[in-house]
């Protein structure tokens, strides 16, 4: 009974991730952010720490720390000395030594597992982590239905965008805050390492079966889902970190996409 | 019948009977098909009654908005098909200047005369004269020049409505009223010249400076658009003619000077560049959308408008230079803008394509009487579609009329007579330039660069 309820909950944290994470990571794709995920999740180490420290719930203290880093982002955006691939790096590396001296300094609290925070442990998904997951995606997914058009109107010519009337940077501050979300609710399922990985694989294995920007929406979230569900089953059989196991389940659809359109061709 | 009896006469009588003139065109149409074995689908042969059912040229929307209304309801591609062939096989002619067709009165006669456009009541007569149509090919061959298309275009006032009077009473135009155009497509050719009627002030500029790193970009420019006026900003490159297109669109702040627009001013902008990430899927009729909610309806008809109706459900990523600057107007047009911002329209596109581009650019202002700016990189392919031209070089060097401009001092420092004589070899059709021709003025007279304009020296045309 307990194995059974541990599998429902392992299944239903996943696929709440990754319906989440279809939408997301297209635009990452076709606003080219992959890096500034990273950054994010990279400071998603302190905000475990920060967790444990304050005794707060972890994904609380994650997403308090990736919408400092997505704001402090967003005011250089338009810095006229620094390109915003400087400003990246020197914040995602920053927040990541700045999280691991904080966690040395932890050393020997028992649930301290560093090995969960890089590579995910969805294990550890707690009921109330599922709540979350569920009531923080559904939130995230309005939102993103709300500035569909504004956010794909300035991904495609900003300027034409603002002189059309969209709200450019109040629209860009918003999809950056959705995903400083998306990493809160996504790091216990796999890892910040690989985190960026789950929002792009599946919308590059997308990409040549697709002719509209919703089709791809749709398509990125189904190969999502199939990715986490194969890969936790992994996970479970194998022994594995969960993270590492949905990465390669992910990786062996997009092979699966290059070789379908190569022969649909 | 004799093949070459036109269909009705030149200008028709108010009494004649239209609907034999109809009957009598698709016999002789369903006579000429079978004659060359082609076959007048139940489709195509409803796209020639409807065109000739309608007394005024009808544009491609407004056929399709007809269809819609019968049981033979037809998808827009199969309608331009049906055009096609019905032009292939000589049944129907294209007015360029109304973007609409006519059936044509004689068919199975490869020659057609120039066509007489009334802007009165809106019809179109086709003038058969064996005699002029032999005067302007032998006129063109004198010259050397291999004519492939005769195509002439005259408008004017038919002698019924000039008989008429041509008061507001539209009596005789009122039966047409069956195919009409759509009722907001406003008549053609009515846009007031800005020189006649004093129209209303869209934007201005005035002193306008800005500071890049302490870099001064413009530096105390000021400049005003009115509707219906085509204004054209040209200038070398870094001359900061895109950041006084920034300025007027309220993308950039100006460190210094004043920016008017008028309340409600609607913008249409057609950027230089569209960069799209190659993992965007895009159609078309996805990117039309962009700009605000529109109908399918619209988007048709607003690319019908721009020549590119075939566009709607392609790819943005498979366009070529001209179409997607085609698409990049329809979104602008789309929002109905009374001022339309062009940033290098004709960017990567080819001469031909260029001049294409630029009387489509007048024509959409004579339609919609919208004000036009416009930047480009060089004055002599822009001279006939515009009425005003700035010169910028981080400061208005010169403005005024095209040809003005073109024999200016400052104009011809900045680009050199050199660039501007080889420039001109592209344009036929403008026709004072000749100065820049060492072999064409008399000696002596190079300095006429100051000249009014129309004072141009005397010429040859040989």
């Amino acid at each position: 009974m307990i194995m059974d309820d541990l599998i429902l909950r392992m299944a239903l944290g996943g696929l709440g991730v990754a319906l989440v994470a279809g939408p997301l990571g297209v635009f990452v794709v076709w606003r080219r952010m992959a890096y500034f995920g990273a950054a994010l999740a990279h400071s998603a180490l302190l905000g475990v720490a920060l967790g444990l420290f304050f005794e707060v719930n972890m994904v609380f203290a994650v997403l308090a720390v990736a919408l400092a880093v997505a704001l402090i982002l967003s005011a250089f955006e338009d810095s006229p000395v620094l390109s915003t691939d400087t400003v990246l790096g020197i914040l995602a590396h920053g927040s990541l030594a700045l999280g691991l001296v904080v966690v040395t300094f932890m050393e020997g609290d028992p649930q301290l597992d560093l090995e969960a925070i890089l590579f995910g442990n969805i294990l550890a998904v707690s009921q109330e982590d599922i709540l979350l997951i569920y009531g923080g995606g559904a939130a995230v997914l309005g939102v993103m239905a709300m500035i569909w058009r504004p956010l794909l109107s300035l991904t495609v010519h900003p300027e034409l965008a603002r002189v059309e009337g969209v709200a450019v940077e109040r629209v860009r501050l918003v999809f950056l805050l959705l995903l400083a979300f998306m990493v809160a609710l996504a790091v216990k399922i796999v890892g910040l390492l690989l985190l960026v990985s789950l929002l792009i694989i599946p919308a590059a294995s997308a990409r040549s079966f697709v002719r509209t920007p919703g089709g791809m929406v749709v398509l990125a979230t189904v190969l999502g889902c199939v990715s986490v569900g194969a890969g936790l089953w992994g996970a479970f059989v194998f022994h594995m970190p969960s993270g590492p196991s949905i990465v390669l389940a992910a990786m062996a659809l997009f092979g699966l996409s290059i070789f379908a359109s190569r022969v649909a061709k | 019948m004799s093949e070459n009896t036109p269909i009705r006469p030149s200008f028709p009588q108010t009494g004649h009977d239209h609907g034999v003139c109809v009957e009598t065109a698709l016999a002789r149409a369903e006579e000429l098909c079978r004659e060359r074995g082609a076959r007048l689908t139940e489709t195509r042969r409803h796209v020639l009654e409807l065109i000739w059912r309608s007394h005024e040229p009808v544009g491609a929307y407004a056929l399709l908005e007809s269809l819609r209304h019968t049981k033979r309801r037809a998808a827009a591609p199969t309608v331009y098909r049906a055009l096609d062939f019905l032009m292939a096989q000589g049944l129907i002619h294209r007015i360029e200047s109304l973007n609409a067709y006519v059936g044509c009165d004689h068919p199975g006669d490869t020659a057609h005369g120039p066509f007489l456009l009334c802007t009165s009541c809106g019809q179109a007569f086709e003038l058969m004269d064996g005699d002029l149509d032999a005067a302007v090919e032998e006129g063109a061959s004198k010259v050397g020049f291999a004519v492939s298309d005769r195509t002439v275009e005259l408008s004017g006032i038919c002698p019924r409505c000039r008989l008429a009077g041509l008061s507001d009473d539209e009596a005789e135009g009122g039966e047409a009223g069956d195919e009409a155009a759509p009722a907001d497509s406003p008549e053609p050719f009515t846009a007031p010249s800005p020189a006649e009627t004093p129209s209303r002030l869209l934007v201005e500029v005035d002193g306008v400076t800005v500071d890049f790193a302490g870099n001064k970009v413009l530096g105390g420019v000021s400049l005003a658009v009115r509707e219906g006026e085509i204004v054209t900003l040209i200038g070398p490159n870094g001359a900061g003619k895109t950041t006084l297109v920034q300025v007027i669109l309220g993308l950039l702040r100006p460190s210094r000077g004043s920016v008017f627009r008028a309340p409600g001013l609607r913008l249409g902008y057609m950027p230089q560049r569209l960069e799209l990430d190659r993992a965007l899927p895009l159609p078309v009729s996805h990117f039309l959308a962009l700009g605000g909610p529109a109908s399918r309806d619209a988007m048709w008809r607003v690319l019908d408008e721009v020549g590119a109706p075939h566009l709607l459900d392609r790819p943005m990523a498979g366009l070529s230079g001209g179409e997607l600057r085609r698409v990049l107007l329809a979104r602008a047009l789309l929002r109905n803008p009374d001022l339309l911002v062009l940033d290098e329209p004709v960017q990567g596109v080819d001469v031909v394509g260029q001049a294409d581009l630029y009387r489509l650019i007048s024509q959409v202002r004579n339609r919609h009487g919208c004000g036009v700016l416009m930047v480009s990189h060089d004055l002599h392919v822009v001279m006939s579609a515009t009425d005003r031209v700035v010169c910028l070089n981080n400061h208005v060097c010169c403005s005024g009329h095209p040809e003005a401009v073109s024999r200016h001092p400052e104009y011809l420092a900045l680009f050199g007579p050199q660039v501007a004589g080889d420039m001109a070899v592209y344009t036929h059709h403008h026709d004072h330039s000749h100065d820049m021709h060492g072999d064409v003025l008399p000696p002596g007279s190079e300095n006429s660069a100051g000249n009014e304009p129309g004072k141009a020296a005397p010429h040859d045309h040989g």
